[in-house]
């Protein structure tokens, strides 16, 4: 009988005492992006921006309107933000459904608290490694208002995420995770991470943004990222256009294998990269029924593209190697894993070896398909 | 008191009488027999337990029509008349020899008829058993879709025949003891000589000898007796209603109980694998078996673990859902006004409640509850933000889940430990719930079954590799060569040659 | 039924795996990559096999004795008094390991699934839910250990399939440059995250079929070392070297890495610290177990069951005695690997060799 009751008081006390952690899921707050800005006024350094859904205009029984809020203070950290503004809202922050943060374009100008700020999430038990990085044109406040206004890309997830997450359908970004950011700075000091800007009422994630060592020193267009994907070996479904016999030429990128082979002549390192595109075309106006069936327009149909793409592709190259001096192309950690001797002789002084590499790149293209009609 | 019979057959009765003094069910019929020497005798038997129509017609009319027992005289042939009586007269079956008064008052309480004869210290006990039972019909709590319909009923002799016409070999050994000082329940044990593993058969008996109590009232009392650990609320003993799943666990070298007045009897050893089989498994192809039964194993998590995931999930780690998801949780809880403990526990004790009325009550008026709770209880409980739909859902799966364990007690188990889980989750989230997981795999890990480790096959100790081919999934027939090896029987090989890979050789 | 207590050569199997696969699996890859680099998966390998002959001894051992338990031929081969002082720090070393790991897991808990729960609630009931399986006899625990082991094996099979299209496999290129001289350090390290098989001093004499024993043994090592390096060539795909060099549990941060098709299951690191709570409880219970037979061989009473519930307070304030985190590698950790060496390493030598050589005299 003792030992019952011993045993009861015990599982009473547990019960009054216990529960550290319960707190019920509508007592919480799923934000889904958060912004992240340079503080212009006086003050903490950063104005931390955060989007989360309102959970009161879901379901059936909808009492509200807004689907989305957003909120902002200024803060010495994105936690310290999380927190302030906890004590302005009903319910607590809850981080573990992060997906995306932007970096302000000041703010990605300085390396060092763009650094703070990746490290200190990297470090965080909550939030998801998966976290998809933006880089914003302008305030990363203002997209994330943008969003707000963008009615046609509303959904429930979040438009940025929802974007992002169809980045297999485009090449004209690249999406890109927390950690993968983070491996390839760590790999060869270089990093693309996509730009996002208001476009009139709707949002648009374009390009690239080239981070060295943390630190935003340029962008690449919508062709550029294409490039540096297609030179990367990860490019996704993308269209080409080629001028051709007077028409134009549109073709489908289905995917692409690249092979880089080192050509050491004399002094200077010299790489040569063959990518083999694969792909369908989309667009042409055929003049000849005859035509149709000829191999040898085929073949030259594919020469035309190649060559729109090389251009493209030297141009991509000259401007990392000269104007930026940023190995985004991946070269740095080809060198390392397959020639790894080289790689610790030229390391040091990396970035000058690159941008005075010589690149030679050869493209060849393949037309498997051509669309249903003749 | 009177323990051997006396000669004079006045003061047989007469103890008799004195030992049945008030029961008005006692027919002492007082004949005399002879033309010459009137014998005094007297046939005793209790109304309604034997066959009146079988003693008037084949005992007593015998009597008195016989010639030459009419003509005897007792003069010189005294002893012999009792031979003479059951070797010449009487036409029953089951005669036996008797002077012990306890055999005597047992024979006539189990509907047998005693057959008192003057001057003779020995009386002759005749099988007349015969009373108003059940006939056989298909049981209830199993039933197939195809397979055998009969169902076991609460007459013994006709449950052993049952098993009998299936197993047609003397190896069947069927071993009868009388359990209960009062009530004297018979109690049968049946087993295949030659497959049944000697061990678990002389331990079973041991434990059997072990009970003193008044009354075995059905095999369930006698399940709790001879079970391992009395306290688990696991059954380590299966139960069934069908002889077909009695004579295959015969086949497998497990033993059967069958008690008197119980339709269900009781096949040991039992363990985690045959407790999820259910006899159907027997008929049924090999592809939809072998998916049920893993259906089977997902039915356990859910029931076990379906309610204090929604606490844990819900209450602590809202981030193990996917994120669309969240928000429609969290939206369709913001009206809930209790946290989502109470919220399960209320749900799933109403659900016990209305499982409990819905067996008691049978007929329309059980599917009224079943109705009123189902729908109407459900559907305003989330109608007046009480519960969250989820909720609902999640309950419905529980209960459904929880038939799909074809073995009812051990459903019972696993549906009492979830309301453990389900208060280890509101502490301790997810942490707890493992736990908790790891006390209920703890107790299964230790409870056996008469020296069968409960868990097996899961646990490793099957000598034999291929217990899973017919436990976890089932092989078709042809690759099931060997008996189950858990019970460790002398004979293991079911299927000889013939069948090789699947191929005729 | 005397066959109550005897161990089948597949438990067997399963106690090397159940038990050597425990806290170190979170943390290993980090601390290899570390030491080794891109090579890590050599001097897991390396150190792997070290471990053979440590077990072929200990089967040895019961080999020259047959029919005796470990403690016995202690006695005999090393006289009582000599072999109490081995089964004391045998039983310091139980303790100090069984803290680590009841430490260790409070702190991932508390990291991943329970933030603001007082570590001492986590790991006192971790330790008191073990106590009810430690008081029986080797065979529940091999039970149980059988019954974790296909729990393992398929998370680990679970998370190569998940993990398999975030994964650029070149990230384990280039091999064969690191610094050869670092690999003694490495396999310091890799060596003790096989500790476990220890327990097969007391679980070997309950054997079946001994003749099985070594190969069941050495089966279950081999399963170890392949999850031990498939794991750490994952993480290292996944992350690339130098960014492995900084993730603390590499392991669990892979499992937040997963991201399946259709976005159904996400954020699954919950629920693999859950499901790494089982894996560590069938460690625990072998070592619990074990402490509390050896307890029960130096004050010579028959049943260990006594001394289960008045080891929980010991090994739970040894265990908050680290300060923090960093600290816990350098204590516990630490004394772990010294003692595991005296007990798993020069035991089994020692009485191996004066046994072997008490028998030889007799013999002559």
């Amino acid at each position: 009988m003792k030992r019952i009751l011993i045993l009861i008081s015990i599982i009473a006390l547990i019960f009054t005492t216990g529960c550290w952690d319960m707190v019920e899921i509508n007592q919480r707050l799923f934000p889904y992006s958060i912004g992240i800005d340079l503080n212009p006024g006086e003050g903490d350094p950063y104005i931390i921006t955060i989007s989360y859904p309102n959970i009161y205009s879901i379901g059936k029984n909808a009492t509200q309107e807004d689907r989305v809020y957003v909120i902002s203070t200024i803060a010495t950290s994105l936690f310290q933000g999380a927190n302030q503004l906890s004590t302005r809202l009903q319910y607590p922050f809850y981080l573990k459904h992060l997906r995306v943060v932007i970096f302000g374009e000041e703010l990605s100008k300085n390396g060092h608290m763009v650094r703070e700020i990746l490290d200190g999430i990297n470090r965080d038990y909550v939030i998801n490694k998966k976290v998809r990085l933006l880089s914003a044109e302008g305030m990363a406040r203002d997209v994330l208002m943008g969003a707000l206004k963008a009615k046609r890309q509303q959904v429930i997830e979040g438009t940025l995420f929802s974007m992002l997450r169809n980045d297999k359908w485009t090449s004209r970004y690249t999406a890109q995770t927390l950690t993968d950011f983070i491996r390839d700075t760590d790999m060869g000091g270089v990093a693309l991470m996509p730009r996002v800007a208001q476009h009139g009422e709707d949002l648009k994630i374009f390009g690239g943004c080239i981070f060295k060592n943390y630190q935003f020193i340029g962008h690449l267009g919508g062709p550029e990222n294409r490039a540096v994907a297609l030179i990367r070996g990860e490019v996704k479904e993308d269209l080409v256009d080629a001028p051709f016999n007077g028409a134009a030429l549109s073709y489908a990128i289905i995917g692409a294998k690249v092979k880089r082979e080192l050509t050491n002549k004399e002094n200077s390192l010299g790489l040569k990269i063959n990518i083999e595109v694969e792909g369908t075309l989309k667009e042409y106006i055929y003049e000849q029924y005859s035509v149709n069936r000829d191999d040898a327009l085929v073949r030259k149909m594919e020469e035309a593209i190649a060559g729109v793409i090389k251009k493209e592709v030297d141009r991509t190259i000259k401007l990392l190697q000269k104007e930026f001096k940023a190995d985004a192309l991946g070269i740095g950690e080809y060198l390392y894993k397959f020639h790894p001797k080289l790689w610790k002789e030229v390391s040091q002084d990396w970035d000058e070896v690159f941008s005075d590499m010589d690149i030679e790149v050869a493209v060849k293209v393949h037309i498997r398909r051509r669309g249903l009609v003749e | 008191m009177q323990e051997i019979l006396l000669k004079s057959i006045d003061k047989n009765i007469e103890t008799i009488e004195k030992l049945f003094a008030n029961c008005y069910d006692i027919i002492i019929r007082k004949i005399e027999v002879g033309d010459i020497n009137r014998v005094k005798m007297a046939a005793i038997y209790i109304d309604g337990l034997a066959d009146k129509d079988h003693i008037s017609k084949f005992t007593i009319g015998y009597l008195f029509a016989e010639e030459e027992l009419k003509k005897f005289t007792l003069k010189g042939f005294q002893n012999s008349l009792l031979e003479i009586v059951s070797k010449e007269v009487i036409a029953n079956t089951e005669v036996k020899e008797e002077y012990k008064m306890e055999k005597i008052v047992n024979a006539i309480l189990s509907g047998d008829t005693v057959l008192l004869i003057d001057n003779i210290d020995r009386c002759l006990i005749i099988g007349s058993r015969g009373w108003p039972s059940r006939s056989i019909g298909e049981p209830e709590t199993e039933t197939v879709i195809r397979g055998p319909r009969e169902g076991f009923t609460e007459v013994l002799k006709v449950n052993t025949t049952l098993v009998r016409r299936r197993i047609k070999d003397t190896n069947l050994k069927i071993e009868v003891k009388q359990i209960g000082r009062r009530s004297k329940t018979d109690v049968a044990i049946l087993y295949m000589d030659d497959i049944v593993n000697k061990a678990i058969l002389i331990e079973l008996k041991e434990r059997l000898n072990k009970i003193n109590i008044d009354s075995i009232a059905d095999s369930s009392v006698l399940e709790s007796f001879i079970e391992d650990n009395f306290l688990s609320p696991f059954p380590q003993i299966e139960s069934t209603e069908r002889p077909d799943a009695v004579a295959a666990s015969l086949y497998s070298g497990r033993i059967a109980i069958i008690v008197d007045n119980s339709p269900f009897a009781l096949l040991l050893p039992a363990t985690f694998g045959t407790l999820l089989q259910s006899s159907e498994d027997h008929y049924s192809r090999w592809a939809e078996v072998s998916f049920i039964r893993l259906l089977r194993l997902i039915a356990v998590a859910l029931t076990v673990l379906s309610p204090s995931l929604y606490v844990a999930i819900t209450a602590y780690h809202p981030g193990l859902l996917p994120t669309v998801l969240t928000y429609y949780l969290a939206a369709s809880r913001i009206n809930v006004p209790f946290p989502a403990v109470v919220e399960a526990a209320l749900m799933e004790l109403t659900l016990e409640l209305l499982r409990e009325s819905g067996t008691r009550i049978s007929g329309p008026i059980g599917t009224t509850v079943g109705i009123v709770g189902g729908l109407i209880i459900g559907q305003a409980a989330v109608e007046a933000g009480i519960v969250s739909p989820l909720m609902i859902i999640i309950v419905a799966v529980t209960t459904i889940s929880s038939f799909a364990i074809p073995n009812y007690d051990f459903g019972v188990g696993f549906r009492l430990w979830r309301f453990i889980l389900i208060a280890c989750a509101s502490i301790l989230g997810l942490y707890g719930i493992m736990l908790g997981i790891i006390v209920l795999i703890t107790h299964l890990i230790r409870l056996n079954s008469f020296g069968v480790p409960y868990t097996s096959p899961y646990s490793g100790l099957d000598i034999d590799g291929g217990a899973l081919r017919d436990t976890l999934i089932k092989a078709p027939a042809q690759y099931l060569r060997k008996r189950p090896a858990f019970t460790n029987p002398q004979n293991k090989i079911r299927m000889r040659g013939y069948w090789k890979d699947g191929r005729r050789k | 039924m005397g066959e109550e207590n005897k161990l089948s050569s597949k438990q067997i199997r399963a106690l090397v795996v159940s038990t050597a696969v425990g806290i170190g699996i979170l943390t290993l890859p980090n601390r290899i990559a570390i030491a080794n680099g891109n090579d890590g998966w050599i001097t897991i390998i390396l150190s792997g096999l070290l471990v053979i002959p440590i077990i072929m001894v200990m089967d040895r051992i019961f080999k020259m004795y047959p029919n005796k338990d470990f403690f016995t031929i202690g006695r005999e081969v090393l006289g009582k008094w000599v072999f109490n002082i081995f089964l004391i720090i045998f039983f310091i070393y139980f303790i100090v390991l069984m803290s680590n790991i009841v430490r260790n897991l409070g702190e991932f808990i508390k990291a991943f699934l329970l933030e603001t729960t007082p570590v001492e609630v986590l790991i006192i009931s971790f330790v008191l839910v073990t106590s009810y399986i430690a008081r029986d006899n080797i065979q529940i625990i091999g039970r149980a250990a059988y019954f974790i082991y296909p729990l393992i094996l398929s998370f680990v099979i679970f998370l190569f399939l998940v993990i398999l299209p975030e994964i650029d496999f070149t990230n384990v290129l280039p091999v064969f440059q690191s610094d050869f001289s670092k690999i003694p350090k490495g396999i310091e390290i890799a060596f003790f995250s096989y500790i476990g098989y220890e327990i097969l001093l007391f679980a070997l004499p309950y054997a079946e079929k001994k003749e099985d024993n070594l190969r069941a043994s050495l089966t279950g090592l081999g399963i170890v070392i392949l999850i031990y390096t498939l794991i750490f060539l994952l993480t290292l795909a996944k992350y690339g070297v130098h960014s492995l060099r900084r993730q603390t549990f590499p392991t669990l941060s892979l499992v937040k890495e997963v991201d399946l098709p259709g976005y159904f299951i996400e954020n699954l690191d919950g629920l693999v610290m859950a499901f790494w709570v089982l894996i560590v409880f069938s460690t625990m219970a072998a070592f619990y177990y074990a402490s509390g037979i050896v307890l029960s061989q130096l004050f010579n009473t028959k049943d260990h069951g006594l001394f289960i519930l008045p080891i929980a307070p010991i090994v739970y304030i040894i265990s908050l005695i680290p300060r923090n985190v960093i600290t816990l590698y350098d204590s516990l950790g630490r004394y772990t690997n010294y003692l595991g060496f005296v007990t798993i390493v020069v035991m089994p030598f020692v009485i191996y060799f004066i046994g072997l050589f008490k028998t030889r005299r007799q013999n002559k």
